[in-house]
């Protein structure tokens, strides 16, 4: 059951993030690419039977039109096929363009909305697996970078001690007794309002560093200044070695179990620390997706009482928290047992 | 405990100083200055801005902005908002009354149920109540501000049982108090049932229970050892509360520090932005001071370090 647990949210992240991978082959239209007389349009049913109660090998939807006016749409029985690996907008992909997606119809001015449209008639589901790659990569990047950072620096802190330790020990304390969506927002501030979005891609990978490193440092240093009284160390010392020897080959790879265990709490704060930014306006903005954004674009008490689907963002941004959680904690407990040993 | 309370409160004041400066640095990376979004007003006169300036000391060294900012905010002045035309400090003051009250009863909210569920969860380790609350604390850690503070305005669409936004009366405070409380509901019984099953197994637990105290006064002395470490969580929770606050704030209407901070970086209102990080930046380290003074007056072995 334990191992069903980690193991499933495993498979559930990695799906994500292929999803986020082949994004614009697997979603049927370009994020921006606006349907406009098919605004608010719910999520399309598929159907693999049809009025007669016959089966078919090939699912099918049922056209639909928009009764005057209104966001309220009428089923029509004339069944539209979907067709698999078809030819559509063109994207580009590894630095070719292509044109196939995964699944589509045949006539390109009736549409396949999975998961329903917004207020431009954009298909939800392909603004959801683009918004994918900003939200889900930021959190590993940023990680990656963290864990760099707070490593370096613990691991001056930690082995060389003296002033080094007083200095980043000191930093370390101020960064953490500053509250954490506060100071985001303050860097953020720092920045124009309107950034191209992989600048702004960039700009938060540095505001979530900034935030993460001393979390890091403070433990690494432990770490190391616990390990560099062991005897081995000495030994190490005395046969000749280094410092930097040491630090790399003797002490530092005890300390990646604390980092994998830290990234899977940091991954997820991070990809919400996106969320968050985005939905308070100051992270990507309109045409581009991210999480955040259209999440952002169901707020009102309105809206998701009539256009509930808009909501969909919610639960893969949920899931995605769920499964890292669950992981970590199962990372934790391994690390506990793995501690016992030194 | 006096000259604990006193050594406490002195080490805060260099604290204080690098994180003014910190942030001060901040916003004297931003290209332009406080003024520069009037430039772009063409009814107001270049002159004009140019007197501001003048008058406002922002084309003095940076050293003599910093210390004229701090002595400032020390008297109790934190300058004007040009975004809503009226005196900053009364607009923080205000929305500051607004965040505390937030957060304050989303404390009381975490202690009154968190605490006691702690407890009846290591009593009875793997039991059914504890997996319920294990199960429910991990959705709890899992379901961010942002998802949790929607799932409840929805909630509250639907019943019409609460308001959904603005402040006044009691009624108004029950939603955003509770989905700022949910994440660190599930954090501190999490936290709180490994303490207590850590100290329960104790040698002392035992020996209280050996020497016949009846069971309520057992667990009682157990709870006052596992409870110190909640303590210090609970001022570095503050910070957290702060944070989520701001997403809280956006959601329900609720006119805070946090939505300020938002608007203002919205509107480059940056003075208000940078003095509202300034006085989040004290309400924290005040929490962490208060929990530390708490947890001195319950363990007496820090009080006589």
């Amino acid at each position: 059951m334990k191992h069903f647990i980690w193991r499933g949210s495993a498979a559930v992240l990695v799906f994500f993030y292929l999803l986020a991978l082949a994004a614009p082959f697997l979603s049927p239209y370009s994020p921006r690419q606006q349907f406009r007389e098919f605004f608010y349009s719910p999520p399309t049913e598929i159907h693999f039977r049809d009025a007669q109660g016959n089966w078919h090998l090939r699912p099918f939807i049922y056209d639909y039109q928009i009764e005057d006016l209104t966001p309220q749409y009428r089923e029509i029985p004339n069944p539209l096929p979907i067709y698999f690996l078809v030819e559509g907008t063109p994207y580009r992909w590894m630095g070719v363009t292509w044109r196939t997606h995964l699944f589509g119809l045949k006539d390109a001015s009736r549409n396949i909305f999975l998961l329903g449209s917004d207020a431009l008639g954009r298909d939800l589901f392909s603004r959801i697996l683009h918004g994918a790659r900003f939200s889900l990569s930021i959190g590993v990047v940023a990680v990656f970078l963290t864990a760099v950072l707070g490593t370096l620096f613990g691991a001056l802190a930690g082995y060389f001690m003296g002033w080094i330790d007083t200095l980043f020990m000191r930093l370390v304390d101020m960064f953490l007794s500053l509250p954490g969506l506060f100071l985001i927002l303050a860097i953020r501030a720092v920045f124009p309002l309107q950034l191209r979005t992989w600048d702004l891609y960039w700009v938060m990978v540095l505001i979530f560093t900034l935030i993460g490193w001393a979390s890091v440092t403070r433990v690494i240093r432990g770490q190391v200044a616990s390990l560099r009284t062991r005897e081995y160390v000495l030994a190490a010392r005395v046969a000749g070695a280094s410092h930097w020897r040491i630090l790399w080959h003797h002490i530092l790879p005890f300390t990646t179990n604390y980092l994998l265990v830290q990234s899977t709490i940091l991954i997820p704060a991070f990809i919400l620390g996106e969320v968050t930014l985005s939905f308070l306006g100051v992270g990507v903005q309109e045409p581009d997706a991210s999480w955040g954004n259209l999440l952002a674009a169901a707020t009102s008490v309105r809206v998701m009482t009539q256009f509930p689907w808009l909501l969909s963002p919610a639960a893969f941004i949920f899931l995605t928290i769920l499964t890292f959680n669950l992981i970590g904690d199962e990372l934790k407990v391994l690390d506990k047992q793995a501690r016992r040993w030194w | 405990m006096f000259r604990f309370v006193l050594r406490r409160i002195l080490e805060t004041i260099p604290l204080l100083f690098l994180i003014s400066l910190l942030i001060f640095a901040l916003f004297k990376l931003i290209p332009g200055d406080y003024l520069s979004e009037m430039e772009l007003n063409p009814s107001i006169p270049r002159q004009r801005i140019e007197e501001l300036r003048q008058e406002y000391g922002l084309k003095q060294p940076f050293y003599i902005q910093y210390f004229t900012w701090v002595g400032q905010v020390l008297q109790g002045n934190l300058g004007y908002s040009f975004a809503q035309q009226r005196s900053a400090v009364e607009l923080i003051l205000e929305r500051l009354t607004n965040t505390v009250i937030l957060t304050i009863s989303a404390l009381a909210l975490t202690i009154i149920v968190s605490f006691p569920l702690g407890i009846l969860t290591a009593l009875n380790p793997g039991r059914g109540l504890d997996r319920l609350a294990l199960f429910f604390s991990l959705i709890g850690l899992s379901l961010p501000s942002v998802l949790a503070s929607l799932i409840f305005l929805f909630f509250a669409f639907r019943t019409g049982w609460f308001p959904i936004g603005g402040t006044g009366g009691l009624h108004h405070l029950v939603l955003p108090s509770l989905t700022l409380a949910l994440p660190t509901i599930a954090f501190f019984v999490r936290n709180l049932r490994l303490e207590m099953i850590d100290t329960l197994r104790q040698p002392f637990v035992t020996a209280a229970a050996a020497k016949g105290l009846r069971p309520y006064r057992v667990v009682l002395h157990a709870f006052r050892n596992a409870v110190n470490p909640m303590i210090s969580i609970t001022g570095i929770t503050f910070g957290g509360l702060l944070s989520g606050s701001v997403v809280v704030e956006k959601i329900f209407d609720w006119p805070g520090l946090g939505a300020l901070v938002v608007d203002s970086i919205l509107s480059r209102d940056l003075f208000v932005v940078l003095n509202c990080v300034l006085v989040s930046a004290l309400l924290i380290v005040a929490a962490n001071l208060l929990a530390d003074l708490v947890l001195a007056w319950n363990d007496p072995r820090i009080r006589y370090q």
